[in-house]
């Protein structure tokens, strides 16, 4: 029990641990006390012991006399546990030290090179399996370690092996890439036939007039055709499919938000990346996607998909069309517009300046304007570049 | 009785024409048979196939084009649905559409500097950037069909090609023959001033400054008024770099 020192503390009384090499504890045992080696005569009683994966810390508790005696687990030899017998009223762990660590002995009047802990709460085992595992482990060498481990990476890399294990890998590469095209056409040429033979298939069944055992059929064909990626879930019919009806309803409820906030007008494109963005994983194409804005009607959910002037697709909260952009229109015609008593006042709106204080996009903010022109609001002046300016003669 | 003549023959016919439909449907049903064993071999071979390469589909831009390439020709698209098998096996849908919505971001920044008008070049060093060297890497043929996909959503994206550059599109009107001329006027020093301009094409002044005017006002064009004329420099053509 020589080998102890006292162990720093930090202001609130607790055991400082070492965070930069990830010193943490791994068990922490009440009720214990302390042995010089065997010797009954010297015992510290009712310590708790703390085994972190860099040292064994026994600790009085006691408020008011918190201290922590050390010993590093790197001079700790051997680790041995007992459980209670016959003549042994309680566990005891044993642990066996070489070596001093330098520091001032916590314990100056003993003389042994071990310890005995005895446990009262019985869990002596789990102490010494926890300390043998640290010990194992080593965690205070992994700093070390690592530093070598790095440098044998570096002399990989750049010594003349790594130049070496380059030209090798370059050609283990080159080969595996000849192998990787030559399966590649193996496999396309099996998917061509497969291609093929599903196509003929599908021609015969749209020829043939049957009865509807056929329209089964009909259907299945189609099916394993969109899983050869042969047809486009756009184009088909996906309105009994539960992958995306249950898709539509999934994405309904994710674009309620963001259609609120952005004047119930959002791109289509703005909704897929939102959308995609938002998943993080298992993106939707943007075939699906579009099969999926399509099924929204059916399913009676109140978003539409439209193609405005511009040729741009934009989805549309049914409830509120355009409503709220025109009011966007007319909420910034009130403010920045001027009025026509002092015609100094007369401010064009662009859409760059209502897309900023709309908070809608530059491009359906032009939407916007167009539609407040086809509405009276606005008039266009087309003298230099396109503005709009508050149509003044319909307040009357 | 004969053959071919009477109520007996009718019947025949009847029961002919029947069991000819009835083969008909029986040969059908085993070549829809024939189909799907043939499916379920392929997808077992597509899994072995994603196994051993799914790496390099991954990682060598050349190799997922011939890939796609094939694919193109078959008839097939495999970048069409999260459902099909090339999706779900081989995964590939997925980084398509990851480069379709990075690029979105490229262009939607871009477009206050340039008007919805970004050259090939410029977007691929971007993406370059924005994915870091840790990514795989992405060649001119994965933009397009990643812009491919997009043009799907209506947005305005798509690839255009005009006075020998290529470009990326990301709004909805196309470029005008007068504004397309404008850009050849800038060539690869990216602005022209209005001599210039009425020089190259003949133009009077009138339709040379209704033709710049239209591009201000897209945002494509922006005047540097330092040199000793006006100058108007095409931004889509300039390759700025970007944090």
């Amino acid at each position: 029990m020589n080998n102890f020192a006292v162990a720093g503390i930090d202001g609130y009384g607790g055991l400082v641990l070492d965070k930069n090499d990830n010193e943490t504890i791994i068990h922490k045992s009440f009720h214990v006390n302390l042995y010089d080696g065997e010797d009954n005569r010297t015992e510290h009683r009712n310590l708790a012991a703390i085994a972190t994966t860099h040292r064994l810390v026994l600790a009085n508790e006691d408020p008011g006399k918190v201290v922590y005696y050390e010993v590093p687990l790197s001079i700790v030899t051997s680790v041995t546990s007992k459980g209670r017998a016959l003549f042994r009223k309680h566990g005891r762990v044993n642990l066996t030290m070489k070596g001093r660590t330098g520091h001032q002995p916590a314990f100056p009047d003993t003389r042994k090179d071990q310890m005995m802990i005895t446990f009262h709460d019985q869990d002596e085992a789990k102490l010494a399996d926890k300390i043998s595992k640290a010990l194992e482990e080593k965690a205070w060498t992994l700093a070390e370690r690592t530093r070598k481990e790095q440098r044998a990476a570096y002399d990989r890399v750049y010594g003349i092996g790594g130049i070496k294990n380059r030209q090798q890998q370059q050609a283990k590469s080159g080969d595996a890439l000849l192998g990787a095209f030559d399966d590649l056409t193996t496999l396309m040429k099996e998917a061509q036939r497969l291609a093929d033979m599903a196509k003929t298939l599908q021609t015969q069944q749209a020829a043939a007039q049957q009865s509807d055992g056929n329209d089964r059929d009909k259907e299945e064909l189609a099916s394993m055709m969109a899983t050869a990626g042969l047809v486009s879930p756009v184009t088909k019919d996906v309105s009994r499919d539960s992958y995306y009806t249950d898709l539509a309803r999934q994405l309904a409820g994710f674009l309620a938000g963001p259609l609120k906030e952005a004047k119930g007008m959002l791109q289509v494109v703005d909704a897929y990346a939102m959308y995609n963005r938002a998943r993080g994983t298992a993106l939707v194409s943007s075939d699906d996607f579009m099969a999926v804005l399509r099924l929204f009607p059916e399913l009676g959910i109140p978003i539409e998909t439209v193609r405005l002037s511009s040729g741009v697709s934009v989805v549309q909260d049914s409830a509120v069309g355009t409503t709220a952009l025109l009011e966007a229109v007319e909420g910034y015609l009130a403010r920045f517009a001027g009025s026509m008593e002092d015609l100094s006042t007369l401010t064009p709106v662009t859409a760059a300046a209502l897309a900023e204080e709309a908070g809608v996009t530059p491009i359906l903010a032009k939407e916007a304007l167009l539609l407040a022109e086809k509405k009276g609001l606005v008039c266009r002046d087309d003298h230099v570049g396109v503005a709009f300016y508050s149509n003044f003669m319909r307040v009357v | 009785m004969r053959r071919g003549v009477g109520v007996g023959a009718f019947q025949n016919q009847a029961r002919f024409t029947q069991t000819l439909a009835a083969t008909g449907a029986a040969i059908q049903k085993t070549q829809m048979e024939t189909v799907q064993r043939q499916m379920s071999t392929f997808k077992d071979n597509l899994e072995d196939f994603a196994r051993k390469h799914r790496e390099q589909i991954n990682s060598v831009p050349e190799f997922r084009a011939r890939f796609n390439q094939m694919c193109k020709t078959m008839g097939a698209d495999p970048l069409a649905s999260n459902k099909s098998f090339w999706a779900k096996i081989l995964g590939i849908g997925e980084f398509y559409t990851d480069l379709g919505i990075q690029i979105v971001d490229i262009c939607y920044t871009s477009r206050a500097t340039d008007g919805g008008l970004l050259e090939m070049s410029e977007l691929l060093r971007r993406l370059r950037n924005m994915r870091g060297k840790n990514a795989h890497a992405v060649s001119q043929d994965d933009v397009v069909r990643a812009i491919d996909k997009l043009e799907l959503l209506e947005g305005g994206f798509k690839v255009v090609e005009f006075a020998g550059r290529t470009l990326v599109q990301s709004i909805p009107a196309d470029l005008t023959d007068d504004q397309t001329s404008v850009m050849k006027a800038c060539g690869t020093k990216a602005y022209t001033t209005l001599d210039e301009l009425a020089a190259e094409t003949g133009w009077p002044e009138s339709r040379c400054m209704a033709a710049l005017d239209s591009l201000m006002n897209g945002g494509m064009v922006w005047v540097d008024d330092g040199g000793k004329q006006r100058e108007y420099w095409m931004m889509a053509l300039t390759a700025m770099g970007e944090a």
